[in-house]
């Protein structure tokens, strides 16, 4: 069977085929990634994504991605069996690019289309690329903050932002010192690069639940502050923040006693996120497990694979006429069958 | 009253924010029945349920897909919807082409 998944849902617009095996899907099937093609909007410096703007790059580029992928893959439109797209969450008019993009497809060519959230595709396609069996799930993105884990058809949030995302902290905190979105990179860069001068920054943690919006403005104001190295500041923001979300994530896994933590999301790529959470792991006795670095962060073939197991498992498909976008869908009002 | 009078009786467009009624017609002619078709289906469901004052109705004619639009929310939203529609069609049909 083969999927073309597209995504759209911010900064990146993605087309990717895949080939799954049916005869293996309800015996872990594999996802035999055949193209994975993206352009990636850059918002002006000091800037962060405009939606209208990331929609028009979107729109310019959809044509090339799509003819790319399936070059890549060697798969004609018409050899097509499933068409997958992002409906959300996301920005409005980056959604609609990649939903009007499926949409033409699937009608020229009579194919099924199937909705997918993004949010469950970085989960879905996480666990397929590192075979985890049943991972409590870190989701770090520019989009989510969350931790995740499967019972009783649903993934169950056992932690999440109250505010802003991990990526948004890392992002706005960047581009207020001035640097090119997105600044996690750079952020971890520089952070390498301080003499690991810890200055003190806001630490909040309710419950299981991260509040990273104080740590955000206190960190600007230190990084704006006059005598202050600002690798060190880079140093201190990432510390902080990471140890919040890795008590967090230690209470979870005490909590659902899994042994094992999946990372997904572009924060995902963070070494120093994934030492701090393999130590933390180590002490309870499970194994982190994080997600590879080129498919950490927005991509066609997460929305491929999920969609593909989606229909297959449940026979989802959705008529072209209907195929709307959902600017806001939470990951947990979603029923899960095939796991 | 539509966006012409407005012009022709000397307002600028910081006149048009609101309070008016704007109407565009828009006609796209394509080669395929089939194209047309696709393109048009493609557009659905971003132009139902749209935002109070704003109308959006699409239909095709010969070989013409056509947007008829109202707008009571000033020129900018419909400077963005009329943007954004065209842009779309430009797209779905460029992938239609290459595909």
């Amino acid at each position: 069977m083969y999927t073309l998944g597209i995504e759209s849902t911010a900064h990146t617009i993605g087309c990717s085929v895949i080939k799954v095996d049916l005869q293996r899907v309800g015996n872990r099937s594999k996802c035999e990634i055949l193209s994975d093609a993206r352009a990636v909007y850059k918002a002006p410096t000091g800037s962060g994504i405009h939606p209208r703007e990331a929609s028009r790059h979107h729109c310019d580029k959809a044509p090339h991605i799509l003819k790319k992928s399936l070059n890549d893959s060697g798969i004609k439109a018409s050899e097509l069996d499933l068409i997958a797209y992002s409906a959300g969450p996301g920005l409005g008019p980056c959604l609609r690019v990649g939903a009007v993009l499926a949409r033409a497809i699937a009608a020229f060519y009579n194919k099924s289309l199937v909705p997918v959230n993004h949010a469950l595709g970085h989960v879905e396609l996480g666990i397929v690329l590192t075979n985890s069996i049943d991972p409590l799930v870190l989701l770090v993105s520019g989009g989510h903050t969350m931790i995740l884990g499967f019972n009783n058809k649903k993934w169950r949030v056992f932690g999440e932002t109250l505010d802003i995302t991990l990526g948004q902290l890392l992002d706005q905190f960047g581009r207020a010192m001035g640097f090119a979105s997105p600044c996690g990179s750079v952020i971890e860069q520089l952070a390498n690069q301080s003499s690991k001068n810890y200055f003190p920054l806001p630490y909040i943690i309710k419950g299981n639940d991260v509040s990273l919006s104080g740590l955000l403005t206190a960190a600007k104001e230190l990084g704006n502050g006059k005598n202050i190295e600002l690798a060190d500041v880079c140093y201190s923001l990432q510390e902080t923040s990471f140890a919040i979300l890795t008590e967090a994530v230690e209470r979870a896994l005490s909590f659902t006693n899994k042994k094992e933590v999946l990372i997904v999301g572009g924060v995902a790529a963070n070494k120093r996120l994934g030492y701090m959470l393999r130590e933390a792991c180590r002490r309870l006795s499970s194994k982190a497990i994080i997600c590879p670095i080129h498919y950490a962060g927005d991509n066609g073939t997460q929305i491929a694979w999920t969609g593909t197991i989606d229909h297959i498992s449940t026979g989802n498909r959705i008529d072209v006429e209907k195929a709307a976008t959902q600017q806001s869908w939470r990951l947990d009002t979603i029923e899960v069958t095939w796991r | 009253m539509n966006l012409w009078y407005q012009l022709d009786q000397g307002l600028g467009i910081q006149d048009l924010k609101a309070n008016v009624e704007i109407h565009v017609h828009l006609e796209l002619r394509f080669e395929t029945k089939s194209e047309l078709s696709a393109v048009m289906n493609s557009l659905i469901p971003d132009n139902i349920g749209c935002p109070e004052g704003l109308v959006v109705t699409m239909y095709d004619k010969h070989s013409c897909l056509i947007f008829d639009m109202i707008c009571r929310k000033g020129i900018y939203v419909i400077m963005s919807t009329v943007d954004e529609i065209l842009r779309h069609v430009i797209m779905a049909k460029q992938v239609l082409v290459d595909a």
